[in-house]
């Protein structure tokens, strides 16, 4: 074995190594190891009726789902092949021909995925999910894409200007950038998102400023967003980092569907993601997901020149797509194995299962969600332990308190 | 106008009037980068322009580095302007170098500038930037016109093209001017230097 090789090898030892322990690291949670959640039945618990609805609803969405996600890799496939030829289109040079290139491409993507946005907004629509016009939602997804081509130029400016300068190495230095853009991101969001207000509701704001000491965390401020003029769908959650951190609220929570324990779980819950330093670690999980992803990148891109050359971006656009998709199952466990953990910090909090049953049950019949969903929806869509397992959790914590 | 010298600050159109319909589609969010680049570059550009109204006070004269500095950024607008309102085939670069596009600025070299014409510039130019502002508008409505119509048949139409070139032109001649490019007034006529290419 040649010194370099033995070096490479090395290399490659040391970061898988690093890797496996970085995961081990931050899959670590409060949940109990040895807990065994008890077997729920959905139809008593949630009633068959609801069940059924949601269901039939929920499966709409998949058959969506699939064909818009077929349709994007199907169109994606071609533009790969054939986009290149854009680059004609361009005196901007490499990395601004890459840009360009890059933008069309996402923007192919959106007016390809747009029918089926559509259709699913009909469904929401006609169950009375949704009031959003057609045209908010095309317009909205217009002037979505002018930030979402700013992002893509950054990154591929970044990207391309490394790998111009450092080759098939750039995978590493652009990981790293890579993360930290996203940390950057993740500090910024919350002072970038209009609307969010004080609740202005004494008991809520009691409740959160007890559950708050309790879990220890620091000065995290509680805002309401107001979406009830476009969606009846409840919904919280919890963002920032360091001093931009935040709990926020749907004011469709606050609008007496939900009781003030129903309530009160909710808060415990989103506070609990942030005592449990869920967003620190999705960014590690991020940092350690895009790794092995700029390195296929680069290996895919390499027939192309790399990722130096404009030519490489719509291959690029694909392979990431298709990384994206192979890696939605592992980033659904991490999410579910969070929000498993904040529901055990919201038990562990408010000391209240059945209001945390009540919770899920009233979230089932807003939302038309699927109590049971079938496993490979949940392995590939399922951010969230299903609402029966989080009703078996609020049994299991039961069990464990005693009588 | 026959019989005057030709203003300092001219446009060129070259290229011709195909247009393909996936680009003049996403056009008004390809530039939204150059859009925030140009944002960016507007800080040392306002630096640079207070530097040459200084030097211009006390010499007369723009010095050459800021003049070019102060060109490169008036002729990136112009470029990214262009592409923009449909009035320029392709993507435009970044460092608004001169020839790098098909619609570009010619911009003489710095020239000798009355100081009083220096010391009053903001004031003497805004009646150009009233009138520069009815441009824009005039230019908005011809790319919206012919963002129709390239999406419909592939092809800017001539006039409109023209149109969007003479009010680009008089923006960038409005701009030249405020910084301190030259000291001639803009030159509001409607007509351009003849096409140097073949369709256009």
């Amino acid at each position: 074995m040649t010194s370099a090789r033995a070096r490479g090898v090395a290399l490659a030892g040391t970061l898988v190594a690093a890797w496996v322990a970085a995961a081990w690291l931050l899959s670590g949670t409060s949940v109990p190891s040895d807990l065994a959640l008890p077997k729920v039945d959905v139809a008593a618990v949630f009633g068959a009726d609801l069940v059924a609805r949601a269901e039939r609803y929920r499966r709409f969405l998949y058959v969506d789902w699939v064909l818009a996600e077929a349709a994007l890799l199907v169109t994606l496939a071609v533009y790969a092949r054939r986009g290149a030829r854009l680059a004609r289109e361009s005196v901007a040079g490499p990395i601004g021909t890459g840009m360009l290139l890059g933008m069309v491409g996402l923007g192919l993507a959106w007016v390809v995925r747009l029918p089926f946005s559509a259709a699913a907004l009909w469904w929401e629509r006609r169950h009375g999910l949704s009031s959003r016009a057609y045209v908010d939602v095309l317009v909205d997804g217009w002037l979505g894409l002018a930030g979402t081509f700013v992002a893509l130029s950054l990154a591929l400016l970044v990207l391309m200007a490394l790998a111009r300068r450092l080759g098939s190495w750039w995978w590493l230095p652009g990981s790293l950038v890579l993360a930290t853009v996203a940390a950057a991101l993740v500090v910024v969001q919350p002072y970038l998102t209009p609307g969010l207000e004080p609740v202005g509701r004494p008991r809520v704001e009691r409740a959160y400023e007890r559950f708050r000491n309790a879990q220890g965390v620091g000065d995290v401020p509680l805002r309401v967003q107001h979406v009830s003029g476009d969606t009846s769908l409840a919904n919280a959650y919890a963002f920032g980092l360091g001093p931009s951190r935040r709990v926020v609220l749907w004011d469709t929570l606050l609008d007496g569907r939900f009781t003030g324990r129903e309530v009160d779980v909710v808060l415990a819950h989103e506070l609990g993601h942030h005592s449990s330093a869920h967003i620190p670690k999705a960014l590690g999980w991020f940092a350690l997901v895009v790794l092995p992803g700029a390195f296929v990148l680069m290996l895919a891109t390499r027939g192309r020149g790399g990722m130096g050359e404009p030519a490489a971006v719509p291959l690029a656009l694909l392979v990431v797509a298709v990384f994206q998709l192979a890696a939605a199952p592992a980033q659904s466990l991490v999410s579910r194995r969070m929000e498993a953990e904040a529901d055990w910090k919201a038990l562990q909090t408010t000391r209240d299962p059945a209001a945390a049953r009540g919770l899920f049950r009233e979230l089932a019949a807003t939302s038309l969600g699927d109590p049971s969903p079938p496993g490979w929806s949940q392995l590939l869509f399922g951010t969230h332990p299903t609402l029966a397992d989080r009703v078996a959790m609020a049994d299991a914590w039961e069990a464990r308190r005693g009588p | 106008m026959e019989g005057r010298t030709p203003h300092p600050i001219a446009i060129r159109l070259d290229g011709g009037l195909d247009r393909p319909r996936l680009i003049v589609f996403f056009r008004p969010l390809l530039v939204v980068p150059h859009l925030c680049w140009l944002a960016l570059w507007t800080v040392p550009a306002a630096v640079a322009v207070v530097a040459a109204w200084v030097a211009g006070l006390a010499t007369g004269r723009v010095p050459g580095p800021l003049h070019r500095f102060l060109a490169s950024f008036v002729r990136e607008t112009a470029h990214v302007s262009a592409f923009l309102h449909l009035v320029g085939r392709p993507y435009p670069g970044f460092l608004g170098r001169e020839g790098s596009y098909p619609i570009d600025l010619t911009i003489a070299p710095p020239d000798g500038q009355r100081r009083l014409g220096v010391l009053a510039r903001i004031l003497l130019a805004l009646p150009a930037l009233l009138l520069a502002s009815a441009f824009a508008i005039v230019a908005f409505v011809a790319a919206a016109l012919g963002w129709c119509a390239a999406l419909a048949t592939a092809r800017m139409p001539r006039g409109l093209r023209d149109l969007g070139a003479a009010s680009l032109r008089y923006e960038a001649q409005t701009a030249g001017y405020l910084l301190l490019l030259t000291a001639r007034y803009p030159d509001a006529s409607p007509r351009l230097e003849p096409p140097t290419e073949d369709g256009g």
